[in-house]
């Protein structure tokens, strides 16, 4: 147990693994358990429950009274329960402002934590990183960078919506191209009321350099910003040890977003033809959940590579993971968007596999071409399909790529890291700049 | 006085005949003679006696008959024209003591005294035709109608409106022409070569005034006497509406004529402005927070529609000390959001923890209504008029133009750098420009559309006019103009014709590049709405200046050239 002098930090997470599993709500639990054992730290976890655009959906307070819960028998993990009643989903903010300046308010005045560190503001709101400094004025924040919502309107893919190009340059008239229904005044109001609250943040970390780059583009002064990769709790598994003659297994894992690249996937089995030496499982989640020309497309694209590709469907990310890792040789990363530092890369990487993916933003920047795994060009099946033959055939490739992966970092490792930085925000606490504004005074204007 | 020769119109309008102009030898409670008003009708002369405030009808001696009673035996022997010229002075000398029922009394007065003319049926093969299309009330006494009248046979000669209560006005010396395709196609006899266009718009006044829905008569007479009269529309009363029918007709004018906009249009777009100015009145006020109660600056914002601006502008304002120490005025200029507002404001404060007020007016008062009105509660030595869609580039803007504005002895209104967007210039200062051929003259913005650093557009200069959008001056100067202008429509040029006025009076406007704001308008934009309103002020405008523009500003101030002008002082003293 942490002593009862150890600086508290909180975690703030727009959802929690308990209610939903997921990429950034787990990592963030991994980073709270890291750092809770490690001890100097007391981690206290807040995650959000309530409705959400995707299921499972909570409809009501798990208390009438009470937006506030505690999670299984932990004391320092807690539910948060927020409606989205009227949410604005262009400014990213609730109406319901009584949820932050009262409910959430007396839950830092409860906790006072030393740190208070925002893991996503998904379905929450950016006015909470005000409420949390005028709450707890000498309190640092830190602002985990796991996607681009407050640079991009489109689900932050960054991706363009009528050629789905990538998107390096956010401006308004390029955001009102993407959504003409919106005015670029629109989208100026938008980016600085997304920047008013983001100025209250003492240090964001970026999951890779790639996030740093894009954000120091928006507007985010580059040393405020430090790069910090995902990391992963120790491998629980004995590495798969099995011996194929031929390296010819391809899995995909991941949910089935437009973004994730699986039409990309099924067009390059579908160019090697029903003689490729190779088959590819696709695992995964929420199919039923998409669009329905996307469920139409990805059906049509199935049946077309039926001898070559099976769809395995849903599996328990904790039991069954490894197992299926273990069964294949490759694991494909096919997504047309940028990624943060994909997760998958990670897992694939703890249970030996070399990766395939598209060469932009986080994922070319977790995967070394011709040392852990290939790179395609993004968005392009003949490449994918190149790169695809090329695995499967070239004797050798697989053992020397295979040997090319490179150690997993340990969430023990980066708790270390992260509790470097709340020591420098905690010790830059009193400097912290205060807004003061610059007053031009009039000779100086006159003799200009 | 005999029985029989007295009759009460209401409680308080006396109706009497005697037979000689004498004084009307009434008394009330035996004493107490009153005055009244007479008129001469032939062989017995016709009196009105308007009670005086006090006066009850039970406290006059008189033996009063039934109105109808009193017609009949007195008045229906006369001949038409005068039984007509009796309608009218009935309805004059009783004016100020208009009420409904007294009206709707006026309105049976009318109808027995009043000559029928032929009734008016519009036919396409007829020789003849008038219809108004409509009756607007723009107060109790003024009126706009629009219609056509057409005699293919003799020149009209007279065109008679004829009020619910009795009062006739005629129209024909009054009334613009304008041409009606619509009427001459349907016509199978109307001659376009021959005569006058058929339409017709006109506004006039009445002696009395008229408080119904109607009936109103039309009547008209052509050079041969074949004469006709038709029934009016029912009026409409409700201002919007009247306003809105106004654009309406005015819209379908192509090239403004100066007597339907002088004689017309703009009389009844300003006694409407002035009906809704003097409406105005806060009907509550709010404090979120505790604002200061002898700030330098007070910021007044005037918010019509767009509430949940206020969010974004606080965000911005949030960290500004400054802000805190100003005292922010916003007023609620869309009754019907004041719910809405005052929840979100109340929710807003404990986030932002700017303090601030609201004033929530009655009933929508437009640009320079809401701001005068915000004006009128202000602490602050100075104001700061501002847009709800305008937010600061950086802190320190605020205290950048008071310091500014302090230096300089002469100013009038002073106004910062406003942006696009996309950091282009939409605001750094303005001018007025005038087409060749043209009467009217244009606001234009100095440098628009150029980039935030272009070097001309980053010296602080006088300038003609500035941008209301953002606009500081001092407090008692703008008491002392009266503030905005209440003239114009829906917010727009009342910020130049302040302008305008304080360059008359000696002032100085500024501009100054130092403040930069962004000014993220045109998020809501109605184009439909505004562009008949947009085209009246740019009209008036030019009306109410005309040339003391071209004597006002200098022949490179109009021109916009400003960059190149050593009239234009870039220096203090």
């Amino acid at each position: 147990m942490p002593s009862v002098k150890a600086p508290k930090i909180l975690l703030v997470c727009h959802n929690h693994p308990h209610i939903k599993p997921g990429g950034a709500e787990g990592y963030a639990l991994n980073l709270y358990e890291a750092i809770r054992d490690a001890g100097e730290f007391e981690p206290v976890f807040l995650g959000r429950t309530g409705p959400s655009p995707m299921p499972p959906i909570v409809f009501r307070p798990p208390h009438p009274y009470s937006p506030i819960t505690s999670v299984n028998d932990d004391p320092n993990q807690y539910l948060i329960y927020t409606d989205l009643n009227g949410f604005d989903f262009f400014f990213h903010r609730s109406p319901n402002k009584e949820t932050i300046t009262k409910d959430y308010r007396d839950f830092l005045l409860a906790h006072e934590p030393d740190v208070v560190h925002f893991q996503h503001n998904y379905l929450l709101g950016y006015d909470w990183l005000r409420v949390t400094r005028n709450t707890l004025p000498d309190a640092p924040i830190i602002y985990m960078l796991h996607e681009y919502l407050p640079i991009c309107f489109h689900d932050g893919q960054m991706i363009r919506t009528h050629d789905k190009s990538l998107c390096q340059e956010q401006t308004p008239r390029r955001c009102h191209e993407c959504f003409p229904w919106k005015s670029p005044q629109a989208f100026k109001m938008r980016e600085r009321w997304m920047k008013s609250h983001l100025a209250l943040v003492d240090i964001f970390i970026a999951p890779s350099e790639y996030v740093r780059d894009r954000y120091v583009d928006w507007g985010i002064p580059a040393e405020k910003i430090q790069v910090e990769t995902y990391a992963m709790p120790p491998f629980a598994h004995t590495e798969n040890t099995e011996d194929r003659p031929k390296r010819n297994r391809f899995a995909f894992f991941g949910q089935f977003t437009p973004y994730k690249g699986t039409d990309v996937l099924l067009k390059a089995m579908g160019i090697l033809g029903e003689d490729f030496d190779g088959h590819l499982w696709i695992h995964g989640a929420n199919l039923e959940t998409q669009a329905p020309h996307f469920q139409e497309e990805f059906q049509d694209l199935l049946e077309k590579t039926s001898k070559t590709v099976t769809f395995a469907g849903p599996y328990d990310h904790a039991t069954e993971l490894h197992q299926l890792m273990g069964a294949t040789d490759w694991v494909i990363i096919p997504s047309i968007w940028w990624e943060t530092g994909p997760l998958v890369a990670l897992e694939a990487f703890q249970n030996g596999r070399p990766v395939i993916c598209s060469n932009i933003g986080g994922m070319s920047e977790k995967v070394t071409d011709g040392v852990s795994g290939l790179h395609f060009n993004v968005g392009d099946p003949d490449d994918l399909a190149l790169a695809l033959k090329r695995a499967a055939e070239t004797p050798g490739l697989w053992s020397k790529l295979h040997a090319g992966i490179p150690p997993v970092y340990d969430i023990r490792d980066h708790a270390a890291v992260v509790a470097d930085i709340y020591r420098r925000a905690l010790a830059a606490g009193g400097q912290r700049a205060k807004a003061t504004g610059t007053v031009t005074d009039p000779k100086e204007i006159l003799s200009a | 006085m005999p029985d029989g020769s007295a009759t009460w119109l209401s409680n308080d309008v006396l109706l009497l005949v005697t037979s000689s102009a004498d004084d009307v030898a009434l008394a009330v409670d035996g004493s107490r003679p009153m005055d009244a008003q007479s008129l001469d009708v032939g062989s017995s002369v016709l009196h009105v006696v308007v009670l005086p405030s006090g006066v009850r009808r039970a406290q006059v001696e008189v033996e009063a008959t039934d109105v109808k009673a009193f017609l009949r035996t007195h008045l229906a022997a006369l001949d038409s024209a005068m039984r007509n010229r009796v309608t009218d002075f009935i309805a004059s000398a009783a004016g100020s003591a208009t009420k409904p029922t007294l009206s709707e009394t006026l309105v049976e007065v009318r109808e027995v005294l009043r000559e029928r003319l032929p009734l008016k049926v519009n036919s396409p093969d007829g020789p003849r035709g008038m219809i108004v299309d409509h009756i607007l009330r723009v107060d109790d006494r003024s009126f706009y109608v629009k219609g056509w009248a057409h005699d293919a046979e003799a020149e009209i000669v007279r065109l008679t409106a004829v009020s619910p209560e009795g009062s006739r006005v005629e129209l024909l010396d009054k009334l613009v022409r304008q041409p009606r395709p619509d009427v001459l196609e349907w016509s199978s006899v109307f001659n376009p070569d021959a005569g006058a266009e058929p339409g017709f718009i006109c506004f006039f006044e009445l002696d009395a005034p008229s408080l119904l829905h109607g009936p109103w008569v039309f009547e008209m007479e052509n050079a041969d006497g074949v004469v006709g009269e038709i029934a009016g529309p029912r009026v409409t009363r409700d201002m919007p509406d009247v306003q809105a029918q106004i654009f309406h007709d005015f819209a379908e004018v192509r090239v403004l004529d100066d007597r339907l906009m002088e004689d017309h249009v703009s009389p009844a777009m300003m006694r409407l402005q002035q009906r809704a100015n003097a409406t105005i009145k806060i009907d509550q006020i709010t404090e979120y927070g505790t604002a200061p109660t002898s700030p330098d600056v007070s910021i007044v914002v005037p918010v019509y529609q767009n509430i949940e601006h206020l969010e974004a502008q606080l965000a911005e304002f949030a960290d500004d000390p400054a802000m805190h120490a100003a005292d922010i005025v916003y007023v609620l200029d869309s009754p019907e959001a004041a719910d809405s507002f005052d929840y979100l404001a109340s929710h807003l404060y404990p986030i932002y923890l700017v303090p601030f007020r609201i004033a929530f007016l009655e009933q929508n008062a437009g640009f320079s209504g809401a701001i005068n009105a915000g004006a009128s509660i202000a602490r602050g030595r100075l104001l700061l008029l501002l847009n709800s869609d305008v937010l600061p580039d950086k802190p320190g803007w605020l205290e950048t133009m008071r310091a500014f504005y302090d230096s300089q002895p002469q100013i009038g209104a002073l106004a910062p750098k406003l942006l696009y967007e996309d950091d282009s210039i939409q605001h750094a200062g303005m001018h007025f420009t005038r087409s060749p051929g043209q009467s009217v003259w244009q606001d234009a913005q100095y440098y628009k559309g150029l980039h935030r650093t272009f070097p001309k557009a980053n010296v602080a200069r006088t300038v003609p006019a500035v941008t209301g959008a953002c606009m500081m001056i001092d407090r008692a100067l703008f008491e002392e103009f009266g503030g905005l202008s209440g003239n114009y429509v829906r917010g727009d040029y009342e910020d130049f014709d302040l302008c305008l006025r304080l360059i008359e009076s000696g002032r100085e406007n500024w501009f100054l590049p130092a403040a930069e704001l962004y000014h993220l308008e045109a998020q809501s934009y109605t184009a439909d709405l505004r562009q008949p309103s947009n085209r009246y002020n740019v009209w008036l405008h030019t009306h109410l200046w005309k040339d003391r523009i071209g004597e006002l500003l200098t022949a490179e101030d109009l021109q916009g050239e400003a960059s190149t002008n050593d009239k234009i002082r870039t220096a203090a003293p």
